[in-house]
C-alpha cells in the first residue's frame, strides 16, 4: 500500500516537470489547445500505468514524448484518417534554389502562424529537433521513423517555414509600398 | 515553389550546408569552406542570419506557452484515482499491510526506548571518500566528490532532465550562461541534463549534470571557504594553460579540480571513461574564464 503511494509521488516528481514541455508540443502538433490538453492527459495516464516498465536512470523526458506521440498518432488515425494530407517525402529536393529574404521584425504571432501552416509531418520534426533540441536519434525513436527521414523532413520543414515567412515579407512589402505611394 | 536560378553553384552548395553549419555539425573542412564563402557573399550571409533568427524566434515563442493549472490538476486526480481503485480491490491485503506497519512501528518504539531521542540524521552518503590526514588537495577535492554523490547519485538528480527555463531559474542570472558555455565545449553526444543550485553540509553548489547514455559527469562550482590547494601537488593535466589542476579517484570516480580567486571548480566523471581527460581539458579552462567574470 505504502510503496504504491510513494510510487505515485515518484511518478509525479519524475514526470510532472515536463508537463508544459509536452503541452506545448501537443498544441503545436495538433493546433488546438483543448484537444492538446486531452491528449497530454491521456499520455500521462498511459505513462503512469506503464511506469513500472520505465527504467530509472533512462531519459524520462524522451520516454514521455514517445508516449505522447503514440497517443497523437492514434488520435490522428481515428479522427483524421482521410483528411490528413501527408506529403510524400520524395518531393524534397525541388525546394533548393533562390531564397527570398525574411523580414527582420516579424512578430511572434507571424512566426507561429507560419509554423502552424507547415504540414504536420515536417512541423513535428522541426519542433522536436529545433525547439526541444532532441538529437536526430531521439527524434527518430520518438516518431518511430528512420534517422534519414528525420534529417530530410527537418531540412524540408525548415525550408517550408522560411518560404512561409518570406511570403509574409513580400506581403508586407506590397502593403507598405501601397501606403507610401 | 518557383525556382529562380540566379545564384552561383557555390552559393547553392553553401546554402545546403547552412543549417548544419548553425548546428555545428559540419566537418572541419566544410566548415572552413562555408566560413570563407560567407566572408565574401552578402546574400548567403543574410540567408544564414535569417536561418539563425527564425530558429531562435520560433524556439522562444513556442517555449513561451505554459500548461494550464487545470490540466495539472486533472492529471494528478487521474493518478490518485487509479491508485485508489487499485487499493479498493484488495481490502484483505490492506488490512494485513496495516497490521504489519503497526507491528513495525511498535517494534521500532521498543528498540528506540533505550536510546536518547536524537533529531533525524541526514542519510550517510552511499560512497564515502577517505582522505589521509594532511592531504590538503584531496580534502578539497572531496568537497566536489561528496556533492556529486549526495546530489547526482543518492538523490537521483542524474536521472532528471531539466528544461532550459528550469535551469536558468535555478541557476540565476549570474550562472545561467554556464549551460551554453558547457554545451559548446562538450562533445556533441553529451547532453546537459540538469543545471541547478544544491546544498550539502551548509555549502551552496552550482551543479551541472552532463549525460551520455549511461555516463554521468558533474561540473560543480562553489565559493571558497578559506580553502586553498597546495600548488606543489597540481598535476600535468592542463599544463600550459596556467591552471593548476588537482586530481583524485574514489570508487572508480575521477575528480579533477582547480581554484580561482573566489571559487573552487570540480569535474567528477567515471574513471577510465574514454575521454575524461579530454573533457577536463576542454571544459576546465573555459570554466576558469567564466568564473573570472563572476562577481562574488
Amino acid at each position: 500500500m505504502f510503496s504504491r503511494i510513494s510510487r505515485a509521488d515518484e511518478f509525479e516528481s519524475a514526470a510532472m516537470p515536463y508537463l508544459s514541455d509536452l503541452f506545448r508540443a501537443a498544441v503545436r502538433v495538433i493546433g488546438n489547445r483543448s484537444e492538446a490538453e486531452d491528449l497530454v492527459q491521456e499520455a500521462y495516464l498511459q505513462a503512469w500505468k506503464s511506469f513500472d516498465r520505465f527504467e530509472p536512470g533512462t531519459n524520462c523526458r524522451a520516454w514521455l514524448y514517445k508516449i505522447l506521440f503514440n497517443v497523437i498518432q492514434h488520435h490522428r488515425r481515428r479522427w483524421y484518417n482521410n483528411r490528413a494530407k501527408i506529403e510524400s517525402d520524395e518531393v524534397l529536393m525541388e525546394t533548393l534554389g533562390y531564397e527570398a529574404p525574411v523580414r527582420q521584425d516579424l512578430s511572434d504571432e507571424d512566426v507561429l502562424a507560419a509554423f502552424d501552416k507547415i504540414p504536420a509531418q515536417y512541423r513535428e520534426v522541426v519542433l522536436l529537433a529545433d525547439v526541444q533540441e532532441f538529437t536526430y536519434k531521439e527524434v527518430a525513436e520518438t516518431l518511430a521513423i528512420p534517422v534519414g527521414t528525420v534529417m530530410s523532413r527537418l531540412s524540408r520543414g525548415r525550408s517550408l517555414l522560411r518560404q512561409e515567412l518570406a511570403g509574409l515579407a513580400a506581403n508586407y512589402g506590397i502593403k507598405e509600398g501601397g501606403r507610401s505611394a | 515553389m518557383k525556382i529562380v536560378e540566379f545564384e552561383s553553384g557555390q552559393c547553392r552548395r553553401v546554402r545546403s550546408f547552412l543549417d548544419s553549419y548553425l548546428s555545428n555539425e559540419l566537418m572541419a573542412e566544410t566548415n572552413l569552406e562555408v566560413l570563407k564563402h560567407l566572408e565574401g557573399c552578402a546574400n548567403c550571409a543574410r540567408a544564414l542570419d535569417d536561418r539563425a533568427r527564425i530558429k531562435e524566434q520560433l524556439k522562444s515563442v513556442v517555449l513561451n506557452l505554459q500548461a494550464p493549472d487545470s490540466l495539472r490538476k486533472r492529471i494528478r486526480s487521474d493518478i490518485r484515482r487509479t491508485q485508489k481503485s487499485k487499493f479498493s480491490l484488495t481490502p484483505t491485503w490492506m488490512l494485513a499491510a496495516a497490521a504489519a506497519v503497526l507491528i513495525a512501528v511498535m517494534l521500532g518504539l521498543f528498540f528506540r526506548a533505550g536510546t536518547s531521542i536524537n533529531p533525524p540524521k541526514t542519510r550517510p552518503l552511499s560512497l564515502v571518500a577517505t582522505v589521509a590526514p594532511g592531504d590538503v588537495s584531496k580534502q578539497i577535492l572531496k568537497v566536489g566528490f561528496d556533492d556529486h554523490v549526495y546530489c547526482a547519485i543518492d538523490h537521483g538528480m542524474a536521472d532528471k532532465h531539466f528544461t532550459p527555463e528550469q535551469m536558468s531559474k535555478s541557476l540565476g542570472p549570474q550562472y545561467e550562461g554556464l549551460v551554453a558555455l558547457v554545451k559548446e565545449k562538450l562533445p556533441k553526444d553529451f547532453d546537459v541534463a540538469v543545471g541547478h543550485r544544491c546544498h550539502y553540509q551548509n555549502r551552496e553548489f552550482i551543479h551541472l549534470i552532463m549525460r551520455r547514455q549511461t555516463e554521468v559527469v558533474s561540473l560543480i562550482l562553489t565559493q571558497k571557504n578559506g580553502e586553498s590547494f597546495d600548488a606543489a601537488q597540481a598535476t600535468e593535466l592542463l599544463k600550459g594553460t596556467g591552471i593548476g589542476v588537482h586530481e583524485a579517484s574514489w570508487y572508480s570516480l575521477h575528480v579533477a579540480g582547480f581554484e580561482t580567486t573566489n571559487h573552487l571548480a570540480f569535474l567528477v566523471s567515471s574513471e577510465g571513461a574514454s575521454d575524461s581527460v579530454e573533457l577536463a581539458t576542454s571544459l576546465l579552462p573555459a570554466v576558469g574564464d567564466f568564473l573570472k567574470r563572476v562577481t562574488v
